[in-house]
């Protein structure tokens, strides 16, 4: 105990969640060395389950910390539709920790939280209940490109599109699935548009956890785009405007700090997208992206 | 109800330590992977190479 104690008064402790995550990247390390060698990928279900709640400890503190107090004030419109009562799927939800607070802080709006992974939407199903949310929040085993519904007012896509095998046709099927008159809000890591502005300790982390999950993720999915962690803005709005948006705008950034409101760090980074209401073929698309600084 | 005021030059030297911290323990399965592929040894003597071509003598699929 007292080595231990020692150990942990050297060194930066708090962000305990994110040491979950990178345990199973130790325990998937000789699977991730298979897909190396045969180019075939590796799916997000495959991994370690420490990989689920690790993610779902390492990016909850930002969104307890900003999505309802920053980055949903900062798309036009926006907050006013969740107050007055939206219905909005959250896509690739896993655990459902956005969803989950966005639900308690929107009492007058439904939320369908999303993703392919049945064991994190059972995880999800649970945590809502425990919240006391599950008549406002619910949950159920869909991919990006085939959740249900249509005509939504918001569509949220929180750190997972770079994820995706085809996230030009998941983009395709958010503009298929909002109201004229609705938003597509997109978290994504910050990066630069070139290698050389993201080698810094930030990207560092960012590319490590790309090249074990995010990459392997999406090429072992269809189309297998492998867009990865830090694709930067300019290649995630190509594959926005590919799905059918006209224009993509960044709407804020969240610096890389220890967040006091939420016990946590605000560790990751953030884009949202929002069309404005225009014909259903001219949507223009407002993004913001969280900050993330070395 | 009491006010806390944040040094922002220990919180930068916090934040810094701990994004260190992380890259480390994230890559050492990576400098492992490298290893046990060749990648480090098919760099070391053939000069300028892609992603795009396999190092002539590493184990794994290009790109």
């Amino acid at each position: 105990m007292r080595e231990w104690l020692r150990n942990q008064a050297a060194g930066a402790f708090y962000i305990l969640g994110a040491y979950e995550l990178i345990a199973s990247l130790y325990s998937d390390q000789e699977r991730i060395l298979e897909a190396f060698k045969s180019g075939e990928g590796m799916g997000w279900h495959e991994h370690d389950h420490r990989l689920f709640r690790g993610t779902e400890r390492f990016f909850r503190p930002g969104y307890r910390g900003h999505l309802v107090d920053e980055w949903i004030p900062a798309l036009d419109g926006v907050l006013e539709k969740l107050e007055r009562g939206a219905s909005v799927p959250d896509i690739g939800c896993g655990h459902g920790a956005s969803t989950l607070i966005m639900a308690e802080a929107f009492p007058s709006s439904e939320f369908y939280g999303f993703d392919y992974h049945e064991a994190s939407i059972e995880r999800a199903r649970e945590a809502a209940q425990q919240a006391g949310l599950s008549e406002r929040a619910h949950f159920g085993v869909a991919a990006a490109k085939n959740y249900p519904g249509g005509d939504y007012d918001l569509v949220c896509a929180f750190d997972c599109l770079h994820d995706m095998g085809d996230p030009v046709g998941a983009s395709a099927d958010v503009f298929e699935t909002l109201a004229t008159d609705g938003a597509w809000p997109i978290v994504e890591p910050f990066a630069g548009d070139s290698v050389q502005e993201n080698l810094n300790p930030v990207g560092r982390v960012f590319y490590g956890a790309s090249t074990v999950i995010c990459t392997p993720a999406s090429l072992s999915q269809e189309v297998g785009l492998a867009l990865g962690a830090q694709a930067g803005e300019a290649r995630l709005a190509k594959v926005i405007k590919q799905g059918g948006f006209s224009h993509v705008r960044r709407a804020t950034e969240t610096p890389f700090k220890p967040d006091p409101r939420s016990h946590g760090v605000s560790d990751h980074t953030i884009s949202i997208g929002v069309p404005t209401p225009m014909s259903r073929h001219r949507r223009a698309m407002s993004a913001f992206r969280m900050r993330m600084q070395p | 109800m009491s006010t806390t005021s944040i040094d922002e030059a220990k919180l930068e030297a916090f934040m810094g330590q701990a994004v260190t911290d992380m890259g480390a323990t994230i890559s050492a399965p990576l400098f492992q992977i490298g290893e046990k592929l060749g990648l480090y040894k098919a760099m070391a003597h053939a000069g300028p190479l892609t992603t795009a071509r396999e190092p002539p003598s590493a184990r794994c699929a290009s790109g």
